[in-house]
């Protein structure tokens, strides 16, 4: 059974193209959120194996999605997706519990890669 | 890659993207709404338009929509639009307009707006427009980590205190 994924940006392209990668590298995504409050409901009515979360979105950034994610259940796999110059985020991201994270824009390979070894890595 | 796919989506949402920062624009200028949350929204819109252009080598439209960027978060982080800056803002918006039309006409990168791109480099006058109190940013603790391919690999070391950007 392949890996369920819940893909949140604020932004339909990014969105589409991540939802794109990931179903021709055999994962299912599960459902889709375009901001930080439905990125957690999202997540607690799915559990899904994996989630990529954006860094800036509207209503509740990525990183005060990932905490809540993260309180709901500790062994969250989180990808945190930032953009070119938010490299300095990367701290934040591992201390509030994210398993990895890419920087856009997406790279196929280096999508899958990411998502793999999250995925494999111990929680 | 479905490049033509990607392209109208790319042309869609920039589109829809643009429109919101004018109003936004819109809402700065006449005092309207909530000041902070139209400088939010010009950051976040920026911020989009930049990632979906850089994922199709629209570089010219990536590179302003990145300086620009970069020049709205100090202002998203304090609350302030020097009234100088509005200006650059609206011709960075409509030079944005006018490239993803390139795009949506032609198919092809629309060439750079180099002129733009030194005046946004001009840092704005300090002269204040709208101000907000906002709480100072909390510091985060963190581990030093190293990186591997995008997957964090945690040492275990004492935890160092870093200042954190206050991000919405």
């Amino acid at each position: 059974m392949s890996k369920r994924v819940l893909i949140a940006d604020d932004a339909a392209y990014m969105r589409e193209m991540l939802r794109d990668i990931l179903t021709q590298g055999g994962y299912t995504v599960v459902a889709e959120a375009s901001d930080g409050d439905e990125a957690v409901e999202a997540f607690t009515d799915h559990s899904p194996d994996l989630v990529t979360l954006d860094i800036v979105m509207p209503r509740k950034s990525g990183l005060e999605a990932l905490r809540e994610i993260m309180q709901r259940d500790p062994g969250a796999c989180v990808v945190m997706c930032s953009a070119l110059g938010q490299e300095a985020l990367v701290k934040d991201m591992l201390s509030a519990g994210a398993r990895g994270y890419l920087v856009k824009p997406f790279k196929p390979d280096q999508v899958l890669d990411v998502v793999g070894k999250s995925l494999e890595k111990p929680e | 890659m479905d490049l033509q796919k990607y392209r109208q989506l790319f042309v869609d949402e920039a589109s829809d993207h643009l429109a919101e920062m004018g109003r936004s624009l819109s809402a700065l200028e006449s005092a309207d709404g909530n000041p902070a949350e139209s400088v939010d929204t010009l950051f976040r819109m920026t911020h989009s338009i930049k990632g979906m252009a850089a994922s199709l080598d629209y570089t010219s439209v990536s590179t302003l929509a990145h300086k620009l960027e970069d020049w709205l978060e100090p202002m998203r982080k304090e609350g302030i639009i020097p009234e100088t800056a509005l200006g650059v803002i609206y011709d960075a918006v409509r030079a944005m307009e006018e490239m993803v039309a390139i795009v949506d006409r032609t198919g092809e990168a629309p060439p750079s707006r180099e002129d733009l791109l030194i005046r946004i480099a001009a840092p704005p006058e300090s002269k204040p427009r709208v101000q907000e109190v906002r709480e100072p940013a909390k510091k985060a603790k963190t581990c030093r980590t190293s990186l591997c391919h995008g997957v964090f690999v945690c040492a275990p070391r004492p935890s160092i205190g870093f200042s954190r950007p206050s991000v919405t």
